[in-house]
C-alpha cells in the first residue's frame, strides 16, 4: 500500500469514527450512536478495617463490625439508535444502582436530559440477565457533548 | 510489519474500546452506629490498581423508595442530613496502597436516627466511544451513614396491603412495611405458604427477605417469590412476618389465583398487628 493510499485510508477512519456532534450545536447530528462500557472491577467492602482511637470510641456499634463483600457486575452499557440498555452477568448482592446521565449542554438543559434507570428487590440484587432500559443514554445521544455513565453502588 | 502496525492502529481507531471504570475498595461498606455524643470512625480506601487513583469525597442526603432504591440528594430533612457527617474531601491514592479516612459524626440532637450519605467518587476514566463521541466513566461507591440515639420506645412497624398471588410457577406476595418511630430498623421478612393437611396445617413453602432496613417515614415494598407447585386447592394460606425486637407483625392471606387478579379480585389482609414474640 502507498503512503498516500494508507494516508486516505487513516482520514477516512478519522472521518468515521469523528463525533456525530458539531461545535455549532447540531442537534440533530447523533452522537454516541454506540455506546459501550465495561467496569470489571469494583468492589464495595473486603479491606480490615480499623477500630477508632482508644479514648474517643464514644459510639458504640449497633451491631457487629461487619465488611460484607460486593461482588459487583461486569456492566455494560451499550446505546443504538435511541435503545438502551444495561446488562449486568454477574451475582451481586446488596443494592446497587446504575446511573446514566448526560452533561448539560446548556446551562437551562437539565432534569429533562438526566435520568436513572436502577433495579433493586427486597433481597437485593441476585442474578440478573436481565437488561434495563436507560432512556438517558438516548436522550445524551442525541444531543449531549459527552456522555457520563455512573456505576453506583450501595451497600445496606 | 509496518502495514500490519498502520493496520493495528486503524482497528484501535474504527473498533469501539470497552471503558472500564477505576476500581476502588472501601471498608466498611456501611457505617450504622449508636452515640449520644459526637464521635469518630474511620473508612479505609484501597484502589484496585498500583495507578494513581484520585478519589472525591462528599456528604450528601438521601432516601430510599418503595423498592429500597437509594435516592441522593434533594431531601434535606430533619432525618437526612448532611451535615451529619464530615470528612476530608479528596485523596489521590497512590501504588495500590490503602489510605484511612477519619469520618467525623455529629449524634443527632433529639432521639431517633439521622442519616447521611458518603459519596466517594473515583476519577472519571475518558475515553470515546463508537462514533467518537466522549464518554466518561465515574466509579462512584456511597457509604451509608446511620446515627441513633437510642430512645425507649420502641420503634412501632406496621404490615400493610399484603396481597399473594398463585402463578405458574409458585406464589407472589407482596407487602408493605411502615415504620412509624423515630429510628432506622434493620430486620428481615419470613414468608411461609401453608396448606391444612393431617393434625393441621403443614408448611409447603417458606422464603426469606433478608436485610431489611426500614427507614423512619419511608414505606417499603417486600417482594417474595416462593417456589410451590401451583394447586387447584383454595385452602392454602400465606403466612407474613416481620420481627422487630421482642414483638413481631404478622398478617395472613389467602392467594388469589392470577386468572382473576384483573377483574378486581383481591386478596389482601387487614393491616398486620404487633404481636408479643413467645421467645
Amino acid at each position: 500500500m502507498s503512503r498516500s493510499a494508507s494516508l486516505s485510508l487513516a482520514a477516512l477512519a478519522l472521518l468515521i469514527a469523528r463525533p456525530g456532534y458539531s461545535e455549532t450545536g447540531d442537534r440533530e447530528a447523533r452522537a454516541a450512536a454506540r455506546v459501550s462500557v465495561s467496569i470489571p472491577s469494583v468492589h464495595g467492602a473486603d479491606v480490615p478495617s480499623r477500630p477508632a482511637e482508644s479514648g474517643r470510641a464514644v459510639f458504640a456499634a449497633s451491631r457487629p463490625p461487619q465488611s460484607p463483600r460486593l461482588e459487583l457486575p461486569a456492566l455494560r452499557v451499550m446505546s443504538s439508535n435511541g435503545d438502551a440498555s444495561i446488562q449486568l452477568v454477574r451475582r451481586v448482592r446488596d443494592t446497587g444502582a446504575v446511573t446514566v446521565a448526560s452533561s448539560p449542554r446548556r446551562r437551562s438543559q437539565t432534569r429533562e436530559d438526566v435520568s436513572t434507570a436502577s433495579r433493586s428487590g427486597a433481597t437485593g440484587w441476585t442474578e440478573l440477565h436481565d437488561e434495563l432500559e436507560i432512556p438517558a443514554v438516548a436522550a445524551a445521544s442525541r444531543g449531549a457533548r459527552r456522555v457520563t455513565v455512573i456505576y453506583e453502588v450501595w451497600s445496606f | 510489519m509496518r502495514s500490519r502496525a498502520r493496520a493495528s492502529v486503524l482497528a484501535l481507531i474504527l473498533l469501539p474500546v470497552p471503558l472500564a471504570g477505576k476500581g476502588l475498595l472501601v471498608s466498611p461498606s456501611h457505617l450504622f452506629v449508636d452515640a449520644d455524643e459526637d464521635g469518630e470512625r474511620t473508612l479505609v480506601l484501597k484502589p484496585t490498581t498500583a495507578e494513581p487513583t484520585r478519589v472525591v469525597i462528599g456528604v450528601r442526603t438521601f432516601l430510599l423508595d418503595p423498592d429500597g432504591r437509594p435516592r441522593l440528594g434533594a431531601h434535606e430533612g430533619n432525618r437526612t442530613r448532611a451535615d451529619l457527617v464530615t470528612i476530608e474531601p479528596g485523596f489521590v491514592l497512590l501504588d495500590g496502597d490503602p489510605v484511612t479516612v477519619r469520618v467525623r459524626l455529629h449524634a443527632p440532637p433529639e432521639g431517633g436516627s439521622t442519616w447521611a450519605a458518603i459519596v466517594l467518587d473515583v476519577e472519571p476514566v475518558e475515553a470515546a466511544g463508537e462514533g467518537g463521541a466522549p464518554v466518561a466513566v465515574v466509579t462512584r461507591v456511597v457509604v451509608p451513614v446511620v446515627v441513633t440515639r437510642r430512645t425507649s420506645e420502641p420503634s412501632p412497624l406496621a404490615l400493610e396491603k399484603v396481597h399473594a398471588r398463585e402463578e405458574t410457577d409458585g406464589i407472589e406476595v407482596t407487602a408493605l412495611v411502615r415504620n412509624d418511630g423515630p429510628s432506622v430498623v434493620r430486620t428481615y421478612a419470613e414468608v411461609i405458604v401453608e396448606e391444612p393437611g393431617a393434625g393441621g396445617r403443614l408448611e409447603v413453602a417458606q422464603g426469606r427477605v433478608p436485610n431489611l432496613v426500614l427507614f423512619p417515614g419511608l414505606p417499603r415494598l417486600i417482594h417474595a417469590h416462593l417456589a410451590v407447585e401451583k394447586s387447584v386447592r383454595t385452602d392454602r394460606f400465606v403466612h407474613i412476618f416481620v420481627p422487630s425486637g421482642k414483638r413481631f407483625l404478622e398478617a395472613e392471606v389467602r392467594p388469589e389465583p392470577s386468572s382473576t387478579r384483573d377483574q378486581g379480585a383481591s386478596s389482601s389482609a387487614e393491616p398486620g398487628t404487633n404481636t408479643e414474640s413467645p421467645d
